[in-house]
């Protein structure tokens, strides 16, 4: 007793003079490291890497690995392999406008790219490797920002980059490449009339204008010194005064020309003389690429109908076919979108003839390659680039699984009924074992025949992404390889927060009925609601094939807390003159039946009001939403700029947290809360953030907090009865981290149920706040089947690491004089700064780009969530927050096990007999 | 009682010898100094006492009261043992429960040890010793925090609360 107080009194004292050893000592003892072994590495994650949306592509001509280069909208540099499509090398450019890319060409050492808007930087990227050469940078006041008004030209044997301001005058300004020594600039002397639409056909510039119903084509060098301006008026050729003028990429300076209504594009190939008209014409669809190797004169012609993409080569001057090339191919158009060509190159093949390589990038931002003649060789899916809403759910079960389950999905009929039922469904089964033993029974569905089946753990899932142009995938989460894709057509996400939604009306749980999502998204024209139905697992349309417009724009949506008959789950929407629509019709019913426990509220962004909607004056004729509250939260210049609730599959298995003294302190959980941020200015505090947690049934606004000298970027997670978000405080300079923490107290009210309405309480709120030493990019919340496993928050940081941070490190909690009874509840003595192992990153080396967000998402296994990090690149692992608590190591000895108990039994058995022989022998003595 | 316990053999004897004129001379002679005639009587009783049966009551008393004689001891162990939980206090603990309820559940055999008059009072004598030092382990355990006595022990055991209304939305689409 003595001693043991003797030792608590050590240990105390140990606490208070140095929290670090306690830290430490702390550390040590739960074992907090979540580090992978060597040989584990990409055996439970894999990676993906990203560019997006293709803008500038140039073939690669110099160097003696062929590749291609391209620049993206995602503001990505790259170089991918010609064969594969793979990523050689790539660069992440700065963010938004700051890395908008205007411009790429490639010299002989270097690829180019001008970036930037304020200032304009200037880059070379080597070649092979990809890593930076030279970088400098425009001053501000040279550049006018609209990129129609700059044009950019490279002249690869001067070594000079030229910048084409095209204002009421052409002033031609050229920079040294590597060093960005600005030389002596000059205005083009051309004669325009009026505000002319030019293009660059490298080293000409080519403008088009309209004099007097005649369209003049003005031609005039960058490069050469003093070059006179030629004009051709296009009058016999083109009558028409609305004229489009388009550069044709490539290595000769071509421009094509066309006038609306006509059927055909003329080709004018410029010279300092002016420019010739190339005897031949083209249809106006055509995609128009030259081959890039430089003194060639192959023209392509990509003409796309429907279902085959065709390509016509032919002699740049002359038009005559070249026959060896010209060829068309089926394009695989039910999953790629129109393609427009980027880039070609020709070379000549082994046995004689040419061979084109052509680069296209379609409209749902698919980048592929074609080889001339031959096939599609490579596409890649940079529509994953930017995904806009995810979910990850479990594959169907068996066929003989599924066999079992025919049996329990018949109705009830009584003891007899469901014995002979039995009878019969077994002896089915044993008929389909003998045939299958005898290879005669049916085939099996295609998704057995993929391995897609629920495995023992529920680990195997399928991830269901809706990308920003309106295209599905099917993602297998065990390979990463897409299972199906689907194309939507005209739609647009949701341009306020860039999202769509995307519902799970049922799951796999419920066979023989296919689980069913609903991807609820806008109309790219008209701005209204359009709703896409399909099966998660197959990609299929589960009603109409492509997308049914609602007529009416979609203001609010929620997902219906009961199924109907058939385990469907109707999606209420809310339109923008406040009606109430379900879809499917079928859950009317549901809906009505439900209405009087049904609340749907929005929050609008501009006016900071936020309003609840209650459904209890519906009739069975009519769902109706009547307004009820009406919270408004911003002032003045203030913005509303992010409301969170908790996630709804989230299940809480502790009511309660246990004290030092043995007591509970119960949590407040209210399913009802949201999380509403406001942000502002004041000439005093600066930036402010408030923080309001808002109950939508009641509009009671439970709990409010403000920060002063906080702004941008806020990331918030809302769990169980705590809610944790980030900023940046300006005060400070760093990134710091807010948890608030609910309790009711140590009583429950109400033990059995939990109303907004009925006597609400105010919960105890414990708050702290934390320094993490690093920029957040997205956070969010591990979630696991019963929520037995404690919760650990996963932080994207702007490096590229994705940090698992346990909630025990952000407890509010956490004291900063530890009492014994703190000690005994368990809790870490307070410390600001919040520790960033490297252990703790759980995509270890493989650094994830520009992170949108995390998806995380429960698996059969109670220790184990899924995680899918989303953004420029796709990341996808598995954490389990408490370790693997419910499965054996993956080292553990089977073999070693079974063997010793095969001995051991085996050894009793031998010696019970020996036994038995000896105490006979002695029976005889 | 050692004392006692031998003179009476001795007058018994010794009364055997003299028992003729000894009521005569009581009646005839005045008592010596420091005689006192009531000393036998008490001898008496006692020889009545020290039969047999006298000594199975008060072996049967001396198991019946062995319970309670160990609880002091037991006291200053769990003393000794702390709150702590550790591997040694445990033992101690489980060992102050198991004996009690062990002889509680051979209490019958025991009780076939235990006759005489005062059997019935011994019995629960007995009973009731062995009660307390249940009770006192019991209490043991409880300090020790090993007795599910607090809200915080049935708390696994608390169900969700059942969600009444149904909400949902967010930030507005348009």
């Amino acid at each position: 007793m003595k001693i043991s107080e003797e030792l608590n009194g050590c240990i105390s004292r140990m606490w208070l003079r140095s929290p670090i050893v306690c830290l430490a000592l702390l550390l040590i003892h739960l074992n907090l490291s979540y580090g992978l072994y060597e040989d584990q590495i990409g055996k439970f994650d894999w990676r993906q890497m990203y560019v997006g949306h293709v803008k500038f592509a140039e073939f690669d001509t110099v160097s003696s690995v062929k590749k291609v280069f391209v620049s993206t909208e995602e503001n990505v540099v790259a170089a991918l392999n010609l064969k594969s499509g793979n990523i050689i090398w790539r660069q992440v450019l700065e963010k938004k406008e700051q890395g908008t890319i205007h411009f790429m060409n490639i010299t002989s050492e270097a690829v180019i790219t001008v970036s930037g808007t304020n200032p304009v930087n200037v880059r070379g990227w080597d070649l092979n490797g990809g890593f930076l050469l030279w970088d400098w940078s425009f001053p501000l006041h040279v550049f006018i920002s609209s990129e129609e008004e700059n044009k950019w030209f490279l002249s690869d044997t001067e070594l000079k980059l030229y910048h084409i301001s095209l204002g009421s005058e052409i002033i031609v300004k050229p920079y040294e490449l590597t060093s960005g020594r600005a030389l002596e600039g000059s205005k083009l002397p051309l004669p325009l009339a009026s505000k002319p639409s030019c293009v660059v056909a490298a080293p000409y510039i080519a403008c088009i204008e309209s004099v007097g119903g005649n369209p003049i084509l003005h031609t005039v060098s960058i490069t050469a010194v003093n070059s006179k301006p030629v004009s051709k008026p296009l009058k016999p050729l083109i009558e028409n005064t609305e004229v489009t003028l388009e550069s044709v990429h490539g290595s000769q300076p071509l421009v094509s020309v066309t006038s609306s209504g006509s059927k055909v594009k003329y080709l004018f190939l410029i010279e300092e003389t002016g420019s010739r008209v190339l005897p031949y014409q083209v249809e106006r669809s055509a995609k128009l690429v030259q081959d890039s190797l430089r003194e060639s004169n192959i023209l392509l012609q990509l003409l796309y109908t429907n279902e085959w993409f065709d390509v016509l080569t032919s002699n740049l001057l002359t038009g005559e076919p070249i026959p060896d090339v010209t060829s068309s191919l089926k394009y695989p158009h039910d999953r790629l979108g129109p393609p427009t060509a980027a880039a070609a190159v020709c070379t000549p093949r082994k046995d004689k003839g040419l061979g084109c390589r052509v680069l296209f990038s379609t409209t749902d931002h698919a980048v592929g390659m074609f080889h001339y003649p031959g096939k599609l060789i490579w596409v890649r899916e940079e529509a994953l680039a930017s995904v806009v809403a995810v979910e990850m759910l479990d594959l169907p079960v068996s066929d003989t699984e599924a066999a079992i389950e025919k049996e329990f999905d018949h109705k009830e009929t009584g003891f007899g009924g469901m014995f002979t039922h039995r009878l019969l469904s077994q002896t089915l089964q044993l008929r389909l074992l003998i045939l299958s033993i005898l290879g005669l029974g049916d085939p099996p569905s295609a998704g057995q025949r993929a391995g897609l089946v629920r495995d023992e753990f529920g680990l195997h899932k399928m991830i269901v992404i809706a990308t920003g142009v309106g295209k599905l995938f099917g993602i297998d989460n065990l390979s990463g390889e897409i299972v199906w894709r689907r194309r939507l057509e005209n739609v647009a996400s949701y341009s306020s927060q860039n999202q769509m939604i995307l519902y799970v009306q049922r799951t796999t749980r419920h066979f023989p009925h296919p689980a069913q999502c609903a991807l609820l998204a806008r109309h790219k024209v008209s701005g209204e609601g359009v709703i896409f139905t399909f099966n998660p697992i197959t990609g299929q349309p589960a009603g109409s094939e492509s997308v049914t417009l609602l007529g009416y724009q979609i203001q609010q949506s929620m997902l219906l807390a009961f199924t109907d008959d058939n385990f469907l789950r109707g999606i209420l929407l809310l339109d923008q003159k406040e009606q109430l629509h379900v879809l499917p019709s079928s859950a009317h019913s549901v809906a009505v039946k439900s209405a009087g426990s049904t609340f749907i509220f929005t929050a609008d962004k501009n006016t900071g009001i936020l309003a609840g909607y209650s459904l209890l004056f519906s009739n069975s004729q009519k769902l109706e939403a009547t307004r009820v509250w009406e919270v408004k939260l911003t002032q003045g210049k203030q913005r509303l700029t992010a409301v969170v609730s908790k996630s709804p599959v989230e299940r809480v298995h502790s009511q309660g947290r246990v004290l030092g003294d043995r007591s509970v302190l119960y949590k407040y959980i209210n399913p009802n809360l949201v999380a509403v941020v406001t942000q502002g200015f004041d000439p005093v505090h600066k930036n402010f953030l408030n923080l309001y947690l808002v109950d939508v049934v009641s509009g009671s606004v439970v709990f409010s907090i403000s920060h002063k000298k906080a702004r941008e970027p806020v990331h918030i997670v809302h769990s169980e009865n705590w809610v944790l978000y980030s900023y940046f405080s300006d005060k400070s300079r760093r990134t710091e981290i807010v948890t608030l923490e609910l309790y009711e107290g140590k009583v429950q009210s109400n033990t059995t149920a939990f109303s907004s309405v009925a006597s609400p309480i105010q919960p105890i709120v414990d708050q702290q706040a934390y320094i993490l030493p690093g920029n957040i990019v997205a956070m969010k919340e591990t979630i696991t089947e019963k929520g037995i496993t404690s919760k650990h928050i996963l932080v994207a940081l702007a490096n590229g690491g994705v940090l698992e941070l346990p909630w025990m490190f952000v407890d509010p909690r956490r004291p900063i004089t530890v009492t014994p009874e703190m000690r005994e509840e368990g809790v870490i003595p307070y410390m600001p700064e919040l520790p960033v192992p490297s252990e703790s990153i759980i995509n270890y080396n493989q650094t994830v780009q520009r992170v949108q967000g995390i998806h995380t998402a429960p698996s059969g296994l109670e220790s184990t969530c899924l995680v899918l990090v989303y953004g420029l690149d796709l990341y996808y692992t598995r954490v389990a927050p408490s370790k693997t608590f419910d499965v054996l190591k993956e080292d553990f000895d089977h073999f070693l096990i079974s063997a010793v108990l095969l001995g051991l039994t085996v050894v009793s058995y031998i010696t019970r007999k020996l036994a038995s022989r000896k105490a006979l022998k002695q029976a005889w003595k | 009682m050692t004392a006692t316990r031998v003179p009476p053999k001795r007058y018994k004897w010794a009364l055997d010898s003299t028992t003729r004129g000894k009521p005569d001379r009581s009646s005839d002679l005045a008592s010596p100094p420091g005689y006192n005639p009531s000393a036998g009587q008490v001898y008496t009783e006692v020889t009545r006492e020290s039969d047999p049966n006298h000594l199975i009551i008060k072996k049967s008393w001396e198991l019946a009261l062995g319970p309670l004689k160990q609880v002091p001891m037991n006291l200053f162990i769990m003393y000794m043992a702390g709150n702590s939980i550790s591997i040694f206090p445990i033992m101690m603990v489980g060992m102050l429960i198991i004996r009690p309820v062990k002889a509680l559940f051979t209490m019958q055999n025991t009780f076939k040890m235990i006759e005489g008059s005062h059997a019935a009072g011994q019995k629960f004598v007995y009973f009731l010793g062995n009660i307390v030092s249940v009770a006192l382990a019991l209490y043991k355990c409880h300090s020790m925090g090993l007795l599910p006595s607090h809200s915080s022990d049935w708390l696994a055991f608390v169900e969700p609360q059942m969600r009444m209304e149904y909400s949902g939305g967010g930030m507005s689409l348009i």
